[in-house]
Parts: C-alpha cells; structure tokens; sequence
C-alpha cells in the first residue's frame, strides 16, 4: 500500500505521522513518501508566529471547533514533557485586545485561565478598552517541522523533492492513496475557487524581555489586519498583515511601515529591539477546511485521494485535529479493501 | 554641623546595591541644594542585588505592620510598572511576566496582602493546576521583574546625569566620612553589622543557577519560597536556597545538583536547558525587619548624623523604591532641623 503525502508543511508533516503511527503496525505493507517542492525552513508553516488560538468567531464548520479543541489538548499533554522545547513547544500568556466589549469565545475553555482584563490591566493598552488574558502554547513552525520530520525519518518514510504537476502523475506512479496538504496551491492540482491566498508580513525581533502576547482586533478591518505581537522560543514575531489574493512573496515596505508603527504604538519598548528577520508567507484561506476524500477515475485507476487543505491562519491551530480526521478516513478506506488484518485502533 | 544655608548639603550614600543607588535617586529628587556622592566597594555586576532574580513578589518583615508593607510594595510596583510600559524599558531592565505560585496544601492566608498590587491575580483553575501534580492549590498572576544587572547601571547613570558623584572606595568606619559629608546614608547592606555595629545582621545565603530556557515564558514558584524558575531578559534563574549564617560565596556542586532537579520536578521542559552557570548571594538578613532610622554619631565632640537603610533580607527589590522614599524623608528631615536631634523610632 502506498501512499503519498503532498505537502511538506505542518499539515503534510503531521497528517503523515498520525496515519503512520496508527496504521504501520497493522499494515506492515505500508510504504509512505512525501513529495514537495518545498521543506522547512521554505514552507508557509516556517512564516506563521505559532500561538494556538482559533479565529474569534465560530467556525462556519462546527467540526473545526473540536479539532482545535483536540489539538490544544494533545500539544498541551505535551508541552509538560522533557523534550518539549525540542518539539518547538512552550506556554506562553497574553492579552487580547479589543475597541468594545465582545462576548467571550468558545474556545475560553479550552485554554487556561481564560479571564477578561481588569482596568489596571487595561491602563497598559490605552488605545483600546476591552480584553482578555488568557494562557495558551505556541508551536514553532520551524522547529516542529524539524521535530516531525526526524520522527517520520525514524519511521522510515521517505522525502523527495518534486514539483507533483497532477494527481494523475502520482497515481501512475503507483499510489494507492495520496494525501493532499499543498495548501494555498491546491488549485494547481485541481482548481478550487474558494481558495485564496491571505498574504502575511512578518517582522522578527531581538525582544527577549517580552514574555506576553499581545493581539489587538478591530472588526472594522478583519482578522490579522491589526497590530499582533507574539513572542516565540528565540525571537519575537511582530505582524497585522493579511491581504486577500494577493499572491506575492515578496516583503513589502508599506507592509514593514505599517506592521513597525503598529506594533512599537502598542508596545513602545519595541523602538529599540533588534530586526533579525523579515518574511512574507501566504496563508491557504478558505471558508472551511477541505478535508474529504475523492475517488480519482484514471483509466484503471484506483487511487484514492484525501485533501486536507485551506486552513487559512490557523493550521498550527488545528493541524492534529485535522490529522487526526484523515486518519480516520483513511482508515475507512483500508476498511472498504478490507487491507486491515485486525480492527483499526481506536482513534 | 559646619554648612550655612547657602552651601548645599553634602550628603554621602555608603553603597551602591539596589537600595543605595535608588535611595541615592530619591534623595536628589526630595532634598533642595545638596550634593550627593554615592560610595562603594562593589557596583553592579558584583553587588547582592545582582544575584537577586529582581521578582516583585514581597516578603514579610515580623516587625513591619502589614499596611507598611504593602505601601512599601506598592509605591515600588507603581514606580517599576510606570518604567516597564516606557521606551526605558529594555536599558532598565524591567518586565512583565506572569506565573504561577503553588502549595502543596492548602496556605492558612489564600489570597496574600499584596493581592490587589500585582495584575490579575485569581486563584489557579483545576486545569492550570494539572501542569503540578504535586500540588493542589496556586495562585496566578501577573508582576514585574526588575534585573539589578540592567537597573544598577540605568539608575546609576540617571544619578551621574543629575550630577551624583559616584566613588569606588571600602569604608571600613562611617566616621571616615566626617567633616567631608554632612549626612551619611547608611546602605550598606550586610555590610552594616561593621558599618554600623549591628551584630543581628547575619547573611541568608542563597544558591541560584543562571541558565539558558528562553522557551520558558512564566514563572513558577513554589510557597515555601525554596523552589523557583524566574524567567528574564537573558536567562532563567532557577533557585534556591535559604542558609542561616552561611558566608560562603562560592558554589557548592551538590547544592547545585538539588536546585536543577526541583525545578526539573515543576518544568520538565529545563531538562534541555543549557550554559548552567552557579552563583551566590548573601541576602541581608535583619531579624527586626528594614532599619530605618535616623541615628546621631556623636564621639570626642565631633557629629555626623546617619541615616540608616539596610536589612532587606530576601525582599529588597520588591520594596526598595517605598523604602528608600522612607529613607529619603528622614535625610530630608535631617537636613531641615540638624541641632535638634529627637531619635527617630525604628519602623
């Protein structure tokens, strides 16, 4: 049985290890590769700041709420061990922050210490007049994708570099099953309209006093597009960028200004911090996931393939919930080739 | 007393710790016309404050009536708070960092004095409290760090701004200081039981690690006071150790080994910490609590009046700027009424 991951992003990466982790031992022919054109530190995971924290709002597909919930759970049973730092996982606090009272999220119980801020901590943040605080983690993109990739080495999967033009040439090329993480090209392999990129700019800095972090909102603009400053294992990633189709990689001056200002009004201790690095990274933003299967016609052809792509800013987020449902469905599909020996583990 | 009132006072401050340097700063900012000289054998890097992780979280003096305390607490949270949310922030060493401190029963007092001082302080959830399995109650809240390596040298270049002179000299006998000085500020610290013949001066010497974590972003300490894991600018200080009368300052290994594995039991995550290196410091430990006090030096005709500041025991950077606004209050009386010397009573 052979299955190909596209993608080598922290969607790509994790679905990878949750399927092999479930299904390795009870299908020993199991023979996983992973193709894509780009690996860390190149991919848009690499870019992204980390904080676990969905969107504000519910998610259109209720699903989306428990595998936020799911990963949450799974980083933080996590974060508690040894080698956490080397997994790319921290807690870490802070505030967010708001021009009117908003009601709380559903998400307030899924992290810790969810409370609203009180006046005094609001005197800190004059610009704005509403808030939470609350404890959360932060996945590193980088380090994680590195942490992943060690393990599905481990496991004996294996890497190529390869521009895949189409699912067909996959399929041809003996896949049984292809899962499909390539995110915000999806619409190379097969055209999605509701796909979109949401281009991100990011400044990071030498900032190692700042232990919080801070994300401002203003519904009047949107998500992402207000000043966000959230501090990671190194460096602090300072951001407020999000632009619908714009599909350029390119860092921005305008996008620098705009992101600097924001950022050292809201946290004047910034001005002296040291820049380290500029990014640009596109983020594959879609009303909802894209996580079904689809069964391929190609002349004899009987490749199965499992998209889980579009999950916009917040990938790290719900990466394993995510990958947790295609490990599912791709237990459905050994089921129906009754390729199982024993009942599929419980998931 | 020899000056006029047209000359300006002439006012030495003995020691150049935390409580010197800022009792230094109050002074000139309180008392009219005077010139101050700070004097000391060490400065900042080889001072007590030094070694002190710098977290606000008061200690109780058995002698200081709480409501003392806490103005103490307070005025020094307010002052560090106001420099913390400034451009002056990252030179003066000062930040924000929330935490956890955690009981392995149930404390007699839940909710400290200090409660309303400190940001968001709440009682910690059933959630926060799983990270601690060895605990069963905590508070978590949000204070201030204050790292004496970056605090000494802001403040001492302030008082070098407003013309304060700054001496590297040991002053073995405050009577050294006559006739150059008109008032002497007592800030020696330990080094009162000389200075001032305070045989119930005795160090509490603690053992700290400085190590490299940046991932860990709270802080964590344990009631008793003995365990913690202070996280700051430029590394993690993991503690500690309470020796009644030990004057040694050089590390001891086995000492060292017992810190990092009680921190290891709260953060699993300092396993991967890296460049441990060891210090010492002599905490000056006073039963009676802070002296300050106002004491007139009389011997073969001679006067020098001396104002005394020292004995903060563990909790000298949570109420140092209350303090030394004490301490600044009594030079200034001082300085008014020099030839009616009432003895001032100790608080």
């Amino acid at each position: 049985m052979r299955v190909v991951v596209i993608g080598a992003g922290v969607i790509g990466l994790s679905t990878a290890l949750c399927i092999h982790e479930r299904y390795r031992s009870v299908l020993p022919s199991l023979d996983m590769r992973v193709y894509a054109d780009r690996f860390t530190p190149l991919t848009n995971t690499d870019v992204a700041a980390g904080l676990c924290q969905p969107y504000l709002s519910d998610p259109r597909n209720p699903q989306e709420a428990d595998w936020n919930q799911q990963t949450f759970d799974y980083l933080l049973s996590r974060v508690h061990s040894p080698n956490a730092a080397n997994v790319g996982l921290a807690l870490v606090s802070g505030y967010n922050l708001f021009h009117e009272a908003i009601p709380d999220p559903s998400w307030k119980n899924t992290v810790l210490g969810f409370r609203t801020l009180t006046p005094r901590d609001l005197d800190m943040f004059p610009d704005y007049s509403y808030g939470w605080f609350n404890t959360s983690l932060i996945v590193e993109g980088r380090r994680y994708l590195q942490w992943l990739t060690e393990r599905l080495t481990e496991r004996g999967v294996k890497f190529f570099q390869k521009k895949v033009e189409s699912f067909e040439e996959v399929a041809r090329g003996g896949a049984d099953v292809i899962i499909n993480c390539t995110g915000v090209w999806a619409g190379s392999l097969q055209p999605d309209p509701l796909l979109q990129p949401g281009r991100g700019q990011i400044i990071k800095v030498d900032a190692p006093w700042m232990k919080h972090f801070i994300i401002t909102h203003d519904p009047e603009k949107g998500i992402y597009k207000s000043p966000y400053i959230i501090p990671g294992i190194q460096a602090v990633t300072l951001g407020g960028i999000f632009q619908l189709g714009n599909w350029s990689e390119v860092n921005n001056i305008q996008d620098h200004n705009t992101i600097w200002e924001g950022c050292c009004r809201l946290e004047p201790t910034l001005q002296d911090a040291k820049i380290v690095a500029e990014l640009t990274g596109l983020r594959p933003v879609r009303p909802q996931i894209r996580l079904e299967r689809e069964r391929l016609r190609f002349a004899s052809s009987n490749t199965e393939v499992i998209h889980n792509y579009g999950h916009g800013g917040y990938g790290l987020t719900i990466h394993w919930g995510c990958a947790l449902e295609a490990a599912k469905l791709f237990g459905k599909i050994l089921e129906e080739r009754k390729l199982l020996k024993m009942p599929p583990p419980h998931l | 007393m020899v000056s006029t009132s047209m000359d300006p006072v002439r006012i030495a401050v003995v020691g150049a710790g935390v409580v010197g340097l800022s009792t230094a700063m109050c002074v000139s900012k309180l008392v009219p016309r005077c010139s101050i000289t700070v004097i000391s054998d060490k400065f900042s890097p080889d001072t007590t404050s030094d070694v002190a992780a710098g977290m606000l979280i008061p200690h109780v003096y058995p002698n200081t009536p709480i409501p003392t305390l806490k103005q103490w607490f307070r005025e020094t949270f307010d002052h560090l708070f106001a420099i913390a949310n400034s451009a002056e922030a990252g030179d003066a060493g000062v930040h924000l960092v929330s935490g956890w401190q955690i009981f392995q029963s149930i404390p007699a007092e839940e909710v400290p004095f200090w409660a309303d001082v400190v940001l968001g302080f709440r009682k910690m959830t059933k959630a926060e409290l799983k990270k601690f399995p060895q605990h069963v109650f905590g508070h978590a809240f949000t204070t201030l760090k204050c790292e004496s390596p970056a605090y000494l040298p802001w403040l001492e270049k302030r008082l070098k701004g407003s013309g304060v002179l700054i001496l590297t000299r040991r002053i073995g006998d405050l009577w050294e200081l006559h006739p150059s000085f008109d008032v002497v500020v007592n800030c020696s610290g330990l080094g009162s039981r000389q200075l001032a013949q305070d045989s119930e001066m005795f160090p509490m010497r603690g053992q700290v690690l400085n190590v490299q974590a940046p991932w860990v972003k709270h802080f964590i300490r344990d009631g008793s006071g003995l365990t913690y894991i202070y996280p700051g600018t430029s590394n993690v200080i993991l503690g500690g150790t309470r020796q009644q009368g030990d004057w040694n300052l050089s590390p001891d290994a086995e000492i060292s080994r017992g810190i990092f594995s009680r921190c290891c039991a709260l953060e699993p995550s300092l396993q991967g910490a890296c460049d441990i290196r060891e210090k010492v410091g002599l905490r000056p430990f006073r039963p009676a609590g802070v002296r300050l006090q106002t004491e007139f030096l009389a011997q073969d005709g001679r006067r020098l009046p001396v104002v005394h500041h020292y004995g903060h025991g563990s909790g000298g950077i949570s109420v140092h700027w209350g303090t030394a606004l004490e301490a600044a209050r009594l030079v200034s009386e001082c300085v008014q009424a020099p030839r009616t010397p009432t003895p001032k009573s100790n608080l």
